[in-house]
């Protein structure tokens, strides 16, 4: 719901890198998305082209990586890739329980690559 | 150039929660999250009137449109200020800390932050509080829980409202419970009816015993 605030910071982001290494122009940048970070890919992508749009970084690619969701049952350890739909209430395959799952990835939210001249 | 980075997306966000909580030390700071007309405005106009002689309390107001709600909680006689998000889906710590300098803050024992009507993207956004505060209301799906986790794994306190039209509505409080429970083993939830007045004296001791928790630790 909130993508374009967050396309917002990206950019404050990729602006704060390029200046730090003499660059001003954005080429690409470089997103990890968690499944459950509730970010949706499109919503982003739209965000950031719309911000782009008759700037010096105009045509800017922006490339999302999309984490999967894993973890760790709160019950057994055993460590799981959450499904799709049950997400971090997904049964664990050592013993069942679905509640109280700990979230060892996919909750992020970062930038990890940019690019500019 | 290739830039190699590592960076948070909300950590400007996150930087200015640190200064918002930096600035609320000794003040029990609380940021209310709920869907729209849980009665999030109720349950403050209620707890600001009952606790007027105990504490000295402050609220910062989200709103998408009007100041109906700040109107409504400073007729309780208590210092209000309000953020228009003008459609914003809620509140930052950036907003939180421009509304705190229209405050007095010299003598707070408590600052409530009422945050958009929404339960997922408040959610994600650090204000520097102490703690959020899952409001839910029986006039609505008693699944909520299970459909927004996240607001219900991070909450220190859940307060279920208009528990007084029960016999009216088809709501299974222990469902609702039992599911927020698993998700926060030890979360404290409170059956209240910020109309009639039901079930508030146990969260007034809650609040007690977090301002106090607040002022003598430092932290709930």
């Amino acid at each position: 719901m909130h993508e374009l605030a967050l396309a917002s910071g990206m950019l404050d982001i990729a602006r704060d890198e390029l200046a730090r290494h003499n660059c001003t122009r954005l080429t690409m940048l470089r997103v990890k998305v968690g499944a459950i970070s509730g970010v949706v890919s499109d919503a982003l992508l739209f965000g950031f082209e719309n911000l782009i749009a008759g700037t010096e970084h105009e045509g800017a690619r922006l490339e999302i990586e999309p984490v999967p969701l894993r973890l760790a049952c709160g019950s057994c350890g055993t460590e799981f890739d959450g499904a799709s739909i049950a997400k971090e209430l997904t049964p664990c395959p050592g013993c069942g329980e679905v509640f109280g799952h700990k979230v060892l990835q996919g909750k992020e939210l970062q930038v990890v690559w940019i690019e500019g001249e | 150039m290739e830039i190699p980075v590592v960076r948070n997306v909300l950590e400007a966000n996150d930087k200015l929660a640190m200064v918002v909580h930096e600035r609320v030390r000794g003040i029990l700071t609380l940021n209310l999250i709920s869907s729209p007309g849980a009665g999030k405005t109720s349950l403050l106009e209620r707890t600001l009137t009952d606790l007027a002689s105990e504490f000295r309390m402050a609220v910062i107001e989200g709103d998408l449109q009007t100041d109906n709600d700040a109107r409504r909680v400073a007729a309780t006689g208590c210092q209000a200020v309000q953020i228009d998000t003008d459609g914003g889906c809620h509140l930052d710590s950036n907003m939180v800390l421009k509304a705190m300098e229209h405050l007095d803050m010299s003598n707070l024992d408590i600052l409530f932050i009422e945050n958009v009507g929404n339960l997922v993207c408040p959610t994600e956004f650090d204000l520097g509080e102490d703690a959020k505060i899952g409001i839910l209301s029986v006039t609505e799906g008693d699944d909520k829980p299970e459909k927004y986790p996240l607001l219900f794994n991070l909450s220190k306190a859940m307060i279920l409202n208009k528990v007084d039209l029960l016999p009216y509505v088809r709501f299974d409080v222990e469902r609702a419970s039992q599911f927020a429970r698993r998700l926060n083993k030890d979360l404290p939830i409170f059956q209240v009816s910020a109309t009639s007045g039901e079930g508030m004296d146990a969260w007034y001791d809650w609040l007690r015993n977090a301002v106090r928790a607040k002022k003598e630790k430092g932290s709930l």
